[in-house]
């Protein structure tokens, strides 16, 4: 049988964060290929940090995404077809979208769906795009505080 | 301080320097500003290519940042023969 890819949607940025229904559309989605038999998900989530430096009472309020777009969407792509072509399954289908903008505390930055034949490939598919995204993306964020200040995101 | 020669269209082997595009992001946008250029002379090195932007902007000295031409990675060693925008990028931070 041949394997299936599906990699989308086509554009992977948008502006403001990802939909909570997004989570549950493209789930319902890709368990309707009958060749899926797991789908895992990743949301990231936009966590009320207390800067360790600031005066007490200081927390994240949002985070305000920007990214060098046309670079970021081609790497998201690349990032997807070059996993999505190293993982042996009968369907790979993956669903990559990352907020740009503000982004509030509880929101949702960045949405990670895939299906796959079997749970190995799929968590392993699904951790294997988020950390990629996070070395090879162009993307930034501001932390955005109550205090009104700022300061930018540093990934871990 | 390289003397600026403003060219319009054609570019030649050792062509007189060009003014490129500088976009810049995360922490270093905030340092370099919006809306600059930078006078560059190709063929260059990655390694030229961020000698001539810290050379235009001495406080990017301690920054981390990586370069693209075109929106395509250079590394140091690598040799770039043209180019019209150049990217500063610091650490990604998505996710």
């Amino acid at each position: 049988m041949q394997s299936q890819t599906h990699i989308g949607p086509e554009k992977h940025l948008i502006q403001g964060p990802v939909p909570r229904e997004r989570l549950t559309e493209v789930t319902a989605a890709f368990e309707a290929n009958p060749r899926v038999g797991a789908v895992v998900s990743f949301c990231g989530v936009v966590r009320a940090d207390e800067p360790p430096d600031a005066p007490a009472g200081t927390r994240v309020e949002a985070i305000d995404f920007s990214a060098y777009e046309q670079m970021a969407e081609r790497a998201i792509r690349e990032l997807c077809e070059r996993l999505a072509g190293q993982t042996q399954s009968e369907a790979v289908l993956l669903h990559v979208e990352h907020a740009l903008g503000r982004v509030p505390v509880g929101e949702y930055p960045i949405v990670i769906v895939v299906g796959a034949g079997h749970r190995a490939e799929a968590f392993a598919l699904c951790s294997g795009v988020l950390e990629a995204l996070k070395s090879e993306v162009p993307i930034y964020g501001k932390e955005l505080l109550n205090s009104g200040g700022s300061a930018w995101k540093k990934n871990t | 301080m390289k003397e600026e020669v403003m060219q319009d269209d054609a570019i030649e082997d050792d062509a007189p320097s060009r003014r490129v595009s500088i976009v810049a992001f995360g922490p270093v946008s905030e340092l370099v500003g919006e809306n600059q250029t930078l006078p560059l002379a190709f063929p260059l090195s990655g390694a030229e290519l961020r000698g001539a932007v810290v050379q235009t902007w001495p406080q990017l000295a301690q920054q981390r940042f990586s370069i693209a031409v075109d929106q395509k990675l250079v590394r140091d060693e690598q040799i770039v023969a043209n180019g019209s925008e150049l990217a500063l990028l610091p650490p990604f931070a998505g996710g």
